[in-house]
């Protein structure tokens, strides 16, 4: 369960929440709302990756910003800016080192195997995408937080994408325009503009 | 690849985008004074042997260590980006690895980029004590009193280094303090000089930090053109410590030298400062360049927004200028010719940004031919 609890963001001096308390535990989750409104932000706050001005976060009790909190959460955004100077091959190896996981299954089921001596700086809007989707999954979180997941794919790694998050046994929560879950699934729908000055 | 090697990788990796950049710049320096890379490096080795000398009297050894430790805080800055990672942070942060292990990378890779200024003069402090531990362990009063100054030196250069990663101007001690520093009248030594530079640190962490924001004033192009000096300001930060780091080389090796051979370096350090100064129209014309098509949206003529862009490097310059006319160095003959040497820098950069360093090179052959001629 992901709990953000009186949190406060700013950017610069614009305020983007205030005192936002929300309980997210649906399994299914898709975060909505305008573009600037905050959605990324959200997710960088939720995957520990930015401090909070005020306020705790929180996943499974625990302060997402923990370094043992990483190993529970997996994101793929493209504020985070992978190592452009490796190859496909080496960020993969050094990934899973770190995160104790193999690196096999991933590239063949998105379609990355081509590229894997590729350099990540030369890799196309698509390719970049796969990658950045990869090493959110690759050590199965419990928690995977997506932004704009579908953003640059082609139909068909579409599909695996879709295929992938429906019988992801894990919690996941998407910001996007777009669903990117099946039809039939039970998707909790959080409309950003609504909550970010009060609580859920 | 262990946490450690992805760091070195990504450190090396920004390093040699870093060279690239300055490739072109160094050509030109070597093409103009072909000793200035080869002096530069040796720079920081004679100061080391400088500060290490009992010999050297005190107003000497801080106008030595105040160069080195500008350099220091200069080629820290330019590595920040490597060391830090700064473009790879969210990914960084989203890895388990332990904090331990990345505050030991983090130092690691300080010490690495620090390299000689940390290093340098540590093992020379280390050799030193090893040598001497007989006459260490007996209490000799003398030799732990001519220690005290090769110590500051490591600890200070530490000091710089971390604020200089961590992307802190220390405005106060090392900008303004060692500046005013020469103009007390107390005649002080070494160990008084670095408990008095201590303080200043210390006076430092308690002021509370500041940012500017700019009232109403100024509007239009002027407003864009400061907002993005603001938003970026790494580049003037830079311009500002490399002056302050001339001003002091200038300082220590006009003391040294002949009064009759005094007026050639000086005439030097005007044409060397004056280019500095004039550099900032660089980064102004870039900004112009990446938003051209903004820019030719708004109602103003290309030339007027030219000039203001002229005029605003130029105050900008003025500060320059300032902190040159309260070192003292100049006199009316090297005013005169920073004056040359501006003007024609910024119209090389203006005319023929490639070959920009031409134009205060002819500016200074003519000023040669002529003082021949007369």
């Amino acid at each position: 369960m992901l709990v953000f609890d009186k949190v406060s963001q700013f950017n610069g001096h614009r305020c983007i929440f205030r005192h936002l308390s929300l309980t997210v535990d649906a399994p299914r989750v898709c975060i909505t709302g305008p573009n600037g409104i905050g959605k990324t932000t959200l997710l960088l706050l939720a995957a520990g990756l930015i401090s909070p001005r005020e306020g705790e976060i929180t996943y499974q009790k625990q302060n997402v910003l923990l370094t043992s909190s990483k190993k529970n959460i997996g994101i793929s955004a493209s504020k985070v800016a992978l190592p452009a100077f490796m190859t496909v091959k080496e960020l993969l190896k050094f990934h899973a080192l770190q995160f104790n996981c193999p690196t096999n299954k991933w590239t063949s089921e998105f379609g990355l195997e081509p590229y894997l001596a590729t350099k990540v700086s030369n890799l196309s809007l698509g390719n970049y995408k796969k990658l950045s989707l990869i090493t959110a999954l690759m050590h199965k979180p419990d928690l995977l937080l997506l932004d704009e997941p579908g953003n640059g794919l082609d139909e068909q790694t579409r599909a695996v994408l879709e295929k992938v998050l429906n019988s992801y046994p894990g919690q996941i929560i998407v910001a996007s325009h777009e669903t990117v879950f099946s039809d039939n699934t039970d998707v909790q729908h959080i409309a950003l503009e609504n909550i970010i000055d009060g609580a859920v | 690849m262990s946490y450690w090697l992805f760091r070195i990788r990504i450190y090396h990796e920004s390093l040699k985008q870093w060279l690239d950049s300055l490739r072109q710049i160094s050509m030109g320096l070597v093409a103009l004074f072909p000793l200035a890379l080869p002096a530069l490096i040796m720079l920081p080795l004679l100061s080391i042997g400088i500060m290490a000398s009992p010999e050297t009297s005190a107003s000497v050894y801080l106008n030595t260590l105040w160069g080195y430790l500008l350099l220091l805080y200069s080629w820290m800055s330019f590595q920040r980006d490597g060391i830090c990672a700064t473009h790879y942070q969210l990914y960084i942060k989203s890895l388990p690895t332990r904090p331990l292990v990345k505050s030991f990378s983090n130092l690691g890779l300080i010490l690495y980029g620090a390299n000689f200024f940390i290093l340098g003069p540590l093992a020379l402090l280390l050799i030193v004590a090893f040598q001497q531990n007989g006459r260490l362990l007996s209490g000799d009063e003398q030799l732990w009193f001519e220690l005290i100054p090769l110590t500051g030196v490591v600890v200070f250069a530490a000091y710089y280094g971390f604020v200089a990663v961590n992307n802190r101007l220390p405005w106060f001690s090392l900008l303004l303090f060692p500046f005013l520093a020469f103009a007390l009248p107390w005649e002080l030594t070494k160990p008084e000089w670095l408990l008095l530079w201590s303080a200043a640190i210390l006076v430092e962490r308690f002021i509370p930090s500041f940012s500017v924001a700019p009232g109403k004033w100024p509007k239009g192009l002027f407003r864009l053109l400061l907002q993005a000096d603001i938003d970026s300001p790494n580049g003037e930060k830079l311009r500002l410590v490399t002056l302050l780091l001339l001003i002091a080389i200038t300082r220590l090796s006009v003391s040294q030298i002949a009064p009759e051979t005094q007026p050639y370096l000086l005439n030097l350090v005007s044409f060397v400062s004056a280019i500095l100064l004039a550099s900032s129209l660089f980064g102004t014309q870039a900004l112009r360049k990446h938003y051209h098509l903004y820019l030719s949206s708004l109602p103003e003529k290309p030339l007027v927004q030219l000039g203001k862009s002229v005029i605003y490097a130029f105050i900008k310059a003025l500060a320059g200028v300032l902190l040159i006319l309260l070192s003292g160095i100049f006199t009316e003959q090297q005013w005169t010719l920073w004056l040359l040497f501006y003007i024609s820098t910024a119209l090389g950069i203006l005319l023929r940004p490639q070959w920009f360093l031409l134009f205060p090179c002819v500016a200074a052959l003519l000023v040669f031919l002529s003082s021949a001629a007369l």
